[in-house]
């Protein structure tokens, strides 16, 4: 009975503990199946299925639903009654559920929709291509050479540098910003040439950039602009402090720049005597040329008339390092400030002090129609520039608004003297100096109303320009002295002018289309004084009648224009209609010469552009119309502007017209590195008067102009190609240009006509594989073949050679030999080579160079050129920068 | 059924699908992921660090991964080759000089490794496995790129791997042979962090064509995984005499042959540090 009990009780006892055992079991087992559809019941495969906890962020398990819909996961939670499941697919909403955690069969239904997804960005070859910008890789194009970013700029592929100014696919760049600021607005070679190539990680170019956030949409641009991407935001900067000799030397340049993300700054120092013009870092590139009525034109000053001038010889067409002789102290200080609300304010104040001499030999052979006449001249002038440059920009730009005010002073105080001595037995000395004092005011607003955008320009600019020009002994004695000779004459000029131009214009976009209304209200007024004063002795008197100038000319002008724009995927088209209504008024000495004088002008230009697919696009573009001529020369009192030239004009307007085409094509592989373009363009133009010059039997010119009808045509062809061979880490860039043109000209009652043809191409070579040796190469030819009247003719060739090597010893040890040879066709002149030779040394953590630098080691001391104008030749001859030697620091911070 | 006829069935199958596959003209995608490589060459000198770039393309089906100047490398060999120029732009494109020239197909099922080295042999050679992967997701997350990612690990080929998926994106794959999360991994590692991938470009939405083996198409040759790995290390270890046996190079005397040895053999343990460590 025990044992039956006893048997009994362990069945249960094991029963239970089975039944608890596989309860457990049966609990582990969670399988939650089932089957995803979309709307209209086909199954989903490929559908992420995840599980996690009902409240946790974190998946714990997950699977993937079969071709044919199905998904089946084993949930390994235990110790919760419900969990969450995820359905997640590219192409469907995501979609989630809670459900009990035990084993069950589910059918769930996607919908579509497209998902946005953050994407993360970034890249890393050489040349790289992202919608419209191209990446430069830095580090991938330099050398150990290289110092600023200018070393590398100049070597890019798609890129070439015309001085300091720099081009992109033949166009010049419309903005150059440092991580996307433009500090210097336009003035970029101080950046460029002193910026260090090691601060900066990529090149941006990019194409068909349009700055004015305004406009994004409605103004399409086919300009290209440069920006740099620093490493880091930073202060940086490079200095150079350098000592010499044949006579003493200095060469000095400090220039310390902040870029941060909201404050950029550039202050520099610079002076020197070694025939560097470093004024010309100050010069601003832009071409306002950007956006159709949004305007980057008032960022420069124009230059105020200059009437007189010393009597000059030509400086050769090279280097100026070879030739300048200066003394140059300037001083520069450029700051921008990001503000809060998308504000920019910028200021900047430049000044320099700058002394040149110039001294050389020319000889001058005028061609009339009957005879020669030949002159010559030894020239010695010194000129002394000094220049004052301040201005402020205050800038909004926005998506829904533009607002942006530039105010310029400028003031250039120069004094020169010239010494001449004219064929060989007469002395004269010239002096002149010249002011030119100018304001201006630059205001543009855009903003939109409604779906119009609508955009007001205003611009004012006020100037005051008194020079004049003393000559000992006095010239022109049959027109001033009844032929007897007198010890001075003296010519004064004082100018004043104001220009207010305003236009308001509305764009509005439909689709493809933008329509541009626009009117315009310009005012010009100018009063232009000049007299001649005769001295002999402690006497002088004012010459008067002919002679003197009391000149008020002033226009008003109303215009309209339509601009039309089509933008589809591949093609672009522009069509502007400007007419214009001028009334002028010039006053003369008290006599009403124009009185509300009417004329109509009317300029209509189109262009087009068809971009066939990333390599390759092209482009024409057609205008033509009717200007006149500029209110400037209207002075019918006689000018001596030159020594040996007196001018004076009838009063009359002068009327142009012209039509202008050209057709382009431009090539571009990113990938392999290849970059080319072509360009074709046809110039005509008609004018209702030409210039008439009368040369007397001492070459002495006068200017005037006779009412007759005289034509100029040009045809242009040009072309580009660049490649960069990157294992051999070689840039190769060939270009050339061919014209041919004919013009008009009068000389002593003689009309005639000059035709001209012209080629030139230079092919430039530049390597950096080798970590020994590494050079460039570049030639130029061209040749220029003027026809002028009665047959004769000129030719003038020319091919240079510049070879620049630089050795290694060792890594921290350069070598450069630079060789010029200069090639010409000038009888009499012999074949010119120069050499100059750098030894440089790296030292410190920091790579500070030092260098030794030897300049024209073959003490080369003149150069020979000649030159054609219409009706002269010249022949002149320079004095060079004699050998000097110069030790110099150079360093980056 | 015994296992070897489910290996055999496998294989086959693989090989008829790949067939199609590689004598396809083009290969068309729609997704391209950019990872970039930071690994070092030799465990034994961790400051010494190399860098490569990789992309993977991803279709509906297969998804491609090869390094970015292997691609490039290629695309402009076989454009110049088509063109008719067989020696292609060598001068240009041999700028885009990469360490690793396989490339790697990977489909829902299986995982196919291609590579041709003159050196090895005249072919390709392709070696396959199962694209199955035994992923632990742990709870851990961080933000990668503003993306949320989470944290998984895996054995595979000698070496521990941690991976950062983002389930936001979901994508089956990652770079290398990695895949099989429910989401794009952003960051993979190995736990001695001797190699690293890292997403730095993305396109989901792009039209991408791709030529492979074509200009000029190679013979494919099946090869075990295992076998494989074994040659290649003993053509590497004796790439020298190789090259001598076949006249490329030739020693002055026996101290310069000593030398190149000895530099060989530097240069081998430099880079001694292989993503797979075993088969």
């Amino acid at each position: 009975m025990f044992l039956y009990h006893f048997s009994y009780v362990m069945k249960v006892v094991l029963l239970c503990i089975l039944l608890l055992f596989s309860g457990r079991a049966i609990q582990a087992q969670v399988f939650i199946s089932g089957k995803l559809v979309d709307d209209d019941s086909n199954p989903v495969s490929n559908v992420s299925v995840g599980y996690k906890r009902v409240t946790g962020a974190a998946l714990v398990g997950f699977t993937r639903s079969a071709p044919d819909g199905t998904f089946q996961l084993e949930s390994k939670i235990t110790d919760a009654d419900s969990i969450r499941l995820e359905f997640n697919h590219l192409s469907y909403a995501k979609y989630s559920v809670v459900v009990a955690n035990k084993t069950g069969q589910y059918t769930y239904t996607l919908s579509l929709q497209a998902k946005e997804i953050q994407e993360v960005k970034a890249a890393n070859l050489p040349i790289f291509k992202r919608k419209d910008t191209i990446n430069y890789n830095v580090d991938a194009f330099t050398s150990s050479q290289d110092r600023v970013i200018a070393d590398i700029i100049r070597k890019l592929p798609g890129v070439e540098m015309e001085g300091d100014r720099i081009l992109y696919e033949g166009k010049p760049i419309q903005k150059y910003m440092v991580n996307n600021l433009d500090l210097m607005e336009g003035r970029y070679a101080m950046i460029n040439k002193n910026l260090p190539a090691e601060a900066v990680r990529n090149i941006q170019i990019v194409e068909n950039d349009q700055p004015i956030k305004l406009l994004d949409s409605v103004v399409f641009s086919d300009q290209a602009s440069l920006n740099l991407e620093l490493k880091r935001f930073t202060s940086t900067g490079s200095g150079k402090i350098g000592i010499g000799a044949s006579p003493a030397l200095w060469d000095v340049n400090v220039t310390p720049m902040t870029f941060g993300q909201k404050f950029q700054m550039l202050n520099s120092f610079q002076s020197n005597n070694v025939g560097v013009d470093v004024a010309k870092d100050l010069r601003a590139f832009y071409t306002g040329a950007t956006g159709a009525y949004f305007t980057n034109k008032d960022v420069n000053i124009s230059e105020g008339p200059n009437y007189i001038r010393l009597r000059d010889v030509t400086s050769p067409g090279f280097e100026e390092r070879k030739w300048l002789d200066n003394k140059i102290f300037l001083f520069s200080t450029n700051v921008l400030q990001k503000l809060g609300n998308d504000m920019e304010i910028k200021g900047n104040i430049a000044y320099y002090d700058d002394t040149k001499i110039r001294t050389g030999f020319t000889a001058t052979q005028v061609f009339t129609a009957n005879e020669t006449i030949v002159n010559s001249e030894a020239v010695d002038n010194r000129y002394r520039i000094n220049n004052l440059d301040l201005g402020a920009t205050i800038e909004k730009n926005e998506k829904d608004i533009f607002l942006r005010n530039v105010l310029k002073y400028r003031k250039r105080w120069n004094s020169d003297l010239g010494l001449v001595l004219l064929n060989d037995d007469t002395p004269i000395r010239q002096q002149t100096a010249f002011t030119d004092e100018v304001f201006k005011n630059s205001l543009a607003m855009g903003r939109f109303i409604g779906k119009q955008l609508f955009n007001i320009n205003s611009s004012l600019e006020w100037r005051t320009t008194p020079q004049h020009l003393q000559v000992m002994p006095g010239q022109f004695e049959d027109l001033l002295n009844d032929g007897n000779p007198f010890d001075r004459v003296h010519q004064t000029v004082q100018f004043e002018g104001l220009d207010w131009k305003n236009n308001m214009s509305f764009t509005r976009r439909w689709k493809k289309i933008r329509l541009s209304p626009m009117v315009s209200l310009d005012y010009n007024r100018n009063h232009l004084q000049t007299d001649i004063e005769l001295g002999q002795g402690d006497n002088h008197r004012i010459v008067g009648g002919d002679f003197l100038n009391n000149m008020i000319n002033s226009y008003i002008r109303f215009g309209g224009d339509m601009g039309i724009g089509f933008e589809a995927r591949r093609w672009k088209f522009n069509l502007a209609i400007p007419y214009s209504l001028f009334y002028y008024n010039v006053n003369q000495q008290g006599v009403q010469t124009l009185d509300h004088e009417l004329r109509n002008t009317f300029n209509p230009r189109a262009n087009t552009t068809f971009v066939a697919n990333s390599k390759h696009q092209f482009s024409a573009s057609v205008g033509g119309g009717n200007q006149f001529g500029g209110l400037d020369n209207f002075y019918n009192g006689f000018i001596i502007g030159e020594y040996r030239n007196i001018q004076r004009y009838d009063a009359r307007l002068l009327g142009t017209k012209n039509v202008s085409t050209s057709v382009g094509y431009n090539y571009k592989n990113t990938l392999k590195a290849n970059f080319a373009h072509l360009q074709y363009g046809f110039d005509v133009a008609v004018r209702d008067y030409i210039y008439e010059t009368q040369v007397d039997s001492l070459g002495r010119l006068r200017t005037s102009i006779a009412s007759r009808e005289s034509q100029n045509q040009q045809h242009r062809l040009s072309g580009s190609l660049s490649h960069f061979f990157a294992s051999a880490k070689t840039v190769v860039k060939i270009n050339g240009r061919t014209n041919w043109s004919g013009s008009d000209y009068l000389l002593n009652n003689v009309m005639a006509r000059q035709k001209t043809f012209h080629y030139a191409a230079d092919l430039e070579i530049m390597n950096n594989a080798s970590s020994l040796i590494g050079g460039e190469y570049k030639t130029s030819i061209g040749q220029t073949v003027n026809t002028f009247a009665e047959g004769r003719s000129n030719s003038i060739f020319y091919n240079n050679h510049y070879l620049t090597v630089l050795v290694y010893p060792t890594e921290l040890q350069t070598i450069i030999l630079s060789n010029s040879y200069y090639h010409n066709n000038i009888s009499g002149q012999p074949d010119q080579y120069f050499i100059d030779a750098t030894y440089r040394i790296t030292m410190g953590k920091r790579k500070i160079d030092v260098e030794l630098i030897a300049q024209n080691l073959l003490n080369n001391n003149e150069y020979v050129q000649q030159i054609t104008t219409d009706y002269q030749l010249i022949q002149s001859r320079f004095e060079l920068r004699p050998r000097q030697f110069i030790v110099s620091t150079k360093f980056r911070f | 059924m015994s296992q070897y006829a489910a290996t055999f069935s496998f294989s086959l199958l693989i090989y008829i699908f790949s067939c199609l596959l590689v004598n396809a003209q083009y290969l068309h995608f729609d997704k391209q992921i950019t990872y970039q490589l930071k690994y070092n060459p030799d465990t034994a000198d961790m400051r010494r660090q190399a860098t490569e770039t990789f992309e993977l393309f991803i279709n509906d089906s297969i998804s491609f991964f090869e390094s970015t100047n292997k691609n490039i490398f290629d695309s402009i060999l076989q454009q110049q080759y088509k063109e008719g120029n067989t020696f292609g732009d060598y001068a240009s494109a041999s700028t885009y000089r990469s360490k690793f020239r396989f490339a790697i197909i990977k489909s829902i099922d299986a995982i196919s490794f291609y590579e041709y080295e003159a050196d090895f042999g005249p072919d390709l050679v392709r070696c396959d496995e199962p694209n199955r992967w035994d992923w632990n997701i742990t709870n851990e997350e961080k933000t990668l790129h503003n993306l949320n990612c989470q944290l998984a690990t895996v054995q595979y080929a000698g070496r521990r791997w941690e991976a950062w998926f983002c389930a936001d994106i979901p994508i089956f794959d990652g770079p290398y042979k990695f895949g099989g999360l429910p989401g794009l991994i952003i960051s993979l590692s190995s736990a001695d962090k001797s190699w690293n991938f890292e997403v730095i470009d993305m396109d989901l939405n792009t039209a991408k064509k791709l030529v492979f083996n074509q200009y000029p198409a190679r013979k494919v040759v099946q090869m075990h995984k295992a076998d494989f790995f074994k040659e290649k290390r003993t053509m590497e270890k004796n790439r020298m005499l190789l090259h001598e046996s076949k006249g490329r190079i030739k020693f002055k005397d026996a101290q310069s042959k000593l030398n190149m040895t000895n530099n060989y053999q530097k240069y081998l343990k430099k880079n001694s540090n292989k993503i797979e460590l075993v088969p």
